[in-house]
């Protein structure tokens, strides 16, 4: 349990600093970033919560996370009077499927054609559960307070 | 009025198109653009606006007069966004005029953002600070520090081309695999993975596909799937850098993982 923590605290910083130096990469203003950071952490300390102690399934702990993050990254968006894409591009970057992809590439690389397939089709499906978590949540929300402001 | 009404102002019209290519440019979604544009004509009194925007190309057509942009560099650059975002809101409540609109965008557009050694730094803290999360070391740590900020160091070399961001997502995969194997050949205890994987984190794109959905869910279908072909393209050219850099190490002489 000490060692999972321990592990959990380790993937939180390295979240942290990837979120903090990509946002610098984007280019985010300055008050931005340490929300989008926190986020960021966030996040990914949530999946790895529900992947590794709640038992969840890869897909729906990616998907499950997306969402939390967008809600999160909206609501800064309004209080903070920024565009949400803002908060969007920077708090989901720990939950691009990097490892998955590179495994498909070593896979290639090592002439074994079903693990590449195998692979490849994981991090496509990630990437589609994170893109369309955070499409159809930030897409609700804006219709939610739009219809709000209306009336 | 009745005079704006037959022959738009050409400044107004000037400053829809500045702002629509603005946000376009610093890689704000299709209805972002077509926002910002519609809220600078409501503030500017026009009425008759109609506005088209792909990934690269946008159509105003403002009471009868009709202007083309063209977009040639697509980049991210959302300091930029949350600027434009404020003018056109204050230019919607009435805030500044349209000479003073004008001075702002061009403030925005000419403000060339963080200096290249700040991106620099960026990028190798952004990799060495993922290699922690696909389990690291030390001396990993450092490794990934410094091919992060080679692998940025050269952006500039292709920031001038038409879609340089595949060049230097390809030439990205190829340094950090290459360099994260000749590390791990010279120094001991480097976790190759983990710096490989760390060095590309922050060049994969699986959030332009993030914007692709998005724009797919607004009805901007052809912006949506441009979008998600540059993203696919944008991996492909990662992938095919890290496969020629792992490559690499094979014909040097055996795997080295």
């Amino acid at each position: 349990m000490s060692e999972l923590l321990r592990q959990i605290l380790i993937h939180s910083i390295g979240s942290f600093g990837g979120t903090l130096g990509y946002a610098f990469l984007l280019n985010v203003p300055l008050s931005t970033v340490l929300p989008a950071s926190l986020t960021g952490l966030l996040g990914y300390v949530l999946y790895e919560v529900l992947v590794n102690l709640l038992g969840q399934g890869v897909m729906s702990s990616y998907f499950l996370s997306t969402v939390v993050i967008t809600v999160i990254c909206e609501t800064a968006a309004r209080v903070m009077r920024m565009p949400s894409t803002i908060f969007l591009l920077t708090a989901l970057v720990p939950l691009v499927p990097g490892y998955t992809f590179y495994c498909a590439m070593l896979a290639m690389v090592q002439n074994d054609g079903a693990a590449v397939a195998s692979y490849g089709l994981q991090a496509v499906q990630i990437v589609a559960a994170i893109a369309v978590g955070a499409a159809v949540t930030s897409v609700l929300f804006r219709m939610l307070t739009m219809r709000r402001k209306a009336r | 009025m009745h005079i704006q009404e037959t022959c738009p102002d050409p400044q107004h019209v000037r400053l829809i198109c500045q702002a629509a290519q603005l946000v376009l440019e610093s890689g704000g979604e299709t209805y972002r653009v077509e926002e910002t544009a519609m809220r600078m004509a409501n503030g500017l009194g026009l009425d008759d606006v109609d506005i088209v925007a792909f990934p690269t190309s946008i159509f105003v057509s403002v009471g009868g007069v009709a202007r083309i942009r063209r977009i040639t560099h697509r980049g991210t650059n959302t300091a930029r966004l949350a600027r434009i975002n404020d003018v056109s809101r204050k230019v919607e409540r009435g805030l500044l005029d349209a000479d003073a609109a004008e001075a702002e965008l061009r403030a925005i557009a000419d403000d060339p953002g963080l200096g290249q050694r700040t991106l620099i730094v960026a990028y190798g803290v952004s990799a060495a600070s993922f290699t922690l999360v696909f389990g690291s070391n030390p001396p990993t740590l450092l490794l990934t520090l410094v091919i992060g900020m080679l692998v940025q160091a050269v952006q500039p070399l292709f920031s001038h081309m038409a879609m340089g961001s595949l060049f230097f997502n390809f030439s990205g995969g190829l340094l950090t695999a290459a360099l994260a194997q000749l590390g791990a050949l010279c120094l001991s205890g480097i976790h190759v993975n983990a710096a490989i994987v760390g060095g590309i984190m922050p060049m994969l794109t699986g959030l332009l596909m993030t914007t692709a959905v998005r724009d797919t869910m607004y009805g901007d279908l052809i912006s949506g799937i441009a979008r998600a072909v540059e993203a696919l393209l944008l991996a492909g050219s990662t992938a095919l850098g890290v496969y020629a850099g792992l490559k690499f190490a094979v014909l040097l002489g055996g795997m080295l993982l």
